[in-house]
């Protein structure tokens, strides 16, 4: 509407003060919200990144695949009783060391069956070998930050088993520390080194397909992959968290915008009494107030979130952001609706502005 | 439908206001039919109910008794709906402070009403024309904070012919200016109200510009009455 934007005009100073209270708000929601993935992603991402949608494990793991455990005449079963590919999967928290340093470096261990839907695809170096006599590893990107290469020999530091780097892979974490993959012969070396009469065990079988309706195992329950992510340690209780704070932050500076408007809409009380006392309806006055939220609320939104992702492309790679563009679809939207619900204040003080104030002598 | 010879018929008005257990009856049963191209002032001592007699053929308030003619319109009471298009389209108000939008440049006020009036299909004036006629062309690309106070009421003036209506109120348009500064007001809105032939009706404090009214009234102790000719 020409009127609601002539007056923004008019009084750019004003606008413009809000405008910039309500960019700095929608930036630190859309922050926040990047913080919030990066670390859901930092928690979860390997099993996120995994090529199945079920996983087989026991009954009384809680969903925990890492305190699960089944014999590895499991695996024949479950392939079975579903059609498409399934795959054994052990995940272990360790640490390794390089050679020539002491530092133990965290690491979560995913052993796999090279050959299977569940091996990484490096972004640099080689995929682990289907067999061979060496032990190797694919690790997570974030260990060149340590200075590790391609080629080089780390040690797993509970066994002293040596093993060589031979491919980086991108955005492989869980449970905040950065995944190694390595092959089930690699892992189950490394255990009987440190456990001589170790009998091979799985954690977990990996089901590709959908189709788990015949899968019955005494002891074993099969769970989707979003159950499995949501029990993972840590990780329901900062998403609530996050989440909350994000969403109260949502509502808090859309009321910030209700607020200011409303303050605003007081100090023109008189020039809506004129607009009303030359024959201005309330229709038009509705959308005179809404449009000028709307525009207040939509630059803000979108000014915010340039800010936000502009921000996004200077971190630092180690640092768990992750903007999720659905979720700042979301909030976006979310953070409009509630402007102009906050807006309805604004009207109905408007709606009660009697034009008669205006007549007479009173300034 | 004939058109009807008075612009507004004001038939035994009366007003009266709540106050506290008392009513206090501010307007008693007040007759007065106006004709298109007369002007008409309504003087009478503070709190005598100028501003609430000259509200009640404005549409902003609905007498407690009597009856309201405009052109062929009669006012019905207590739909604001209605009143707010009969405002819209046959009343051009001016206030004693010219209540100018002051987002609004001179041109855009009156264009606002052309826009207002769009829907209905209303016939409106040139704002240019209007602006000319009232000696404000330098103005028309400012905005109130940049004018003076009687180029504002002027801007107010030309606002409240703007769309074309059948009746003009202003409750003391001059209040604010001068005595020649007011004098050129009242002036203006004799002009105009003869070139375009329309009713009006101004409550003023100010004697010295009765003589260019044709007819003056006098409001005391709620009742309006015709002062003698001076
Ligand atoms: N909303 C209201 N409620 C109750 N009483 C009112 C109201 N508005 C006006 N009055 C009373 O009605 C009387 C007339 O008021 P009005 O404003 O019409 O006077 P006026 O002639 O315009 O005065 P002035 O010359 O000072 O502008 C006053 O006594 C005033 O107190
Ligand atoms: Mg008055």
């Amino acid at each position: 509407m020409k009127l609601a934007w002539k007056e923004l005009k008019y009084s750019k100073t004003k606008y413009i003060l809000i405008e910039s209270i309500i960019i700095l708000m929608i930036f630190m929601v859309i922050f926040l919200s990047g913080l919030a993935n990066g670390l859901a992603r930092a928690v979860s991402a390997s099993i996120e990144n995994a090529d199945a949608k079920y996983f087989v494990i026991n009954e009384d793991a809680e969903n925990l695949i890492t305190i699960s455990g089944m014999p590895i005449d499991t695996l024949e079963q479950v392939s079975e009783a579903t059609k498409g590919p399934v795959t054994q999967l052990d995940i272990q928290r360790m640490n390794l060391t390089t050679a020539g340093s002491e530092t133990k470096l965290d690491v979560t261990y995913f052993a796999i069956d090279p050959d299977s839907f569940l091996a990484p695809e490096p972004s640099e170096g080689q995929m682990l070998p289907s067999s061979g006599t060496e032990y190797t590893i694919v690790l997570d990107d974030s260990f060149l930050e340590e200075g590790i290469e391609i080629g080089d020999v780390v040690v797993d530091a509970n066994s002293g088993l040596e093993l060589q780097v031979i491919g980086f892979i991108k955005d492989e974490m869980y449970g905040h520390s950065p995944v190694g993959f390595i092959s089930t012969a690699t892992y189950t070396a490394i255990n009987q080194e440190i456990n001589p009469s170790y009998e091979v065990k799985y954690h977990a079988i990996a089901v590709q397909g959908t189709d788990i309706e015949d899968i019955h195992i005494d002891g074993l329950a099969v769970v989707d992959k979003a159950t499995i992510v949501e029990h993972l340690p840590g990780y329901s209780a900062e998403q609530i968290t996050i989440n909350m704070i994000l969403w109260v932050l949502v509502v808090i500076s859309a009321a910030i915008l209700g607020v200011f408007f409303y303050v605003i809409t007081i100090q023109k009380q008189k020039q809506f009494g004129v607009l009303k006392a030359i024959g201005m309806g309330m229709p038009e006055l509705t959308g005179m107030i809404t449009s000028q939220v709307l525009i207040l609320s939509l630059f803000g939104v979108i000014a915010g979130n340039l800010m936000a992702f502009g921000m996004a492309s200077m971190l630092p790679s180690s640092m768990p952001f992750y903007l999720k563009l659905p979720i700042v679809v979301i909030i976006s939207i979310v953070f409009v609706m509630i402007s102009l619900c906050t807006s309805l204040v604004s009207t109905r003080k408007v709606a009660k502005v009697d034009p008669i104030v205006i007549i007479g002598g009173n300034e | 439908m004939m058109k009807n010879e008075y612009a507004l018929q004001l038939s035994n008005i009366s007003k009266k206001y709540q106050d506290g257990e008392q009513e206090n009856l501010v307007l008693k049963d007040i007759s007065l039919k106006v004709k298109p191209g007369e002007f008409i002032a309504i003087v009478g001592p503070s709190g005598s109910g100028k501003s609430t007699f000259l509200s009640i053929p404005g549409a902003l308030l609905t007498p407690s008794d009597g009856s309201v003619i405009l052109g062929d319109t009669k006012l019905s009471k207590k739909e604001s709906k209605k009143l707010t298009k009969i405002r819209r389209e046959k009343i051009g108000f001016i206030f004693q402070n010219h209540h100018l939008l002051p987002f609004l440049t001179a041109k855009e006020q009156l264009q606002l009403v052309i826009d207002m009036n769009k829907k209905s299909g209303k016939s409106c004036m040139n704002a240019d024309e209007m602006l000319e006629d009232l000696g404000l062309t330098p103005c028309a690309n400012k905005y109130p904070a940049k004018m003076s106070g009687g180029e504002k009421q002027r801007v107010a003036i030309a606002r409240a012919f703007m769309n074309n209506p059948e009746l003009i109120l202003a409750d003391e348009p001059t209040a604010s200016l001068d005595g020649i500064r007011g004098r050129q007001v009242v002036e203006m809105i004799k002009k105009e109200v003869v070139k375009h032939n329309k009713a009006a009706i101004m409550v003023t404090h100010d004697e010295r510009v009765l003589d260019l009214v044709d007819t003056v009234y006098r409001l005391d102790n709620g009742l309006l009455q015709r002062a003698v000719n001076r």
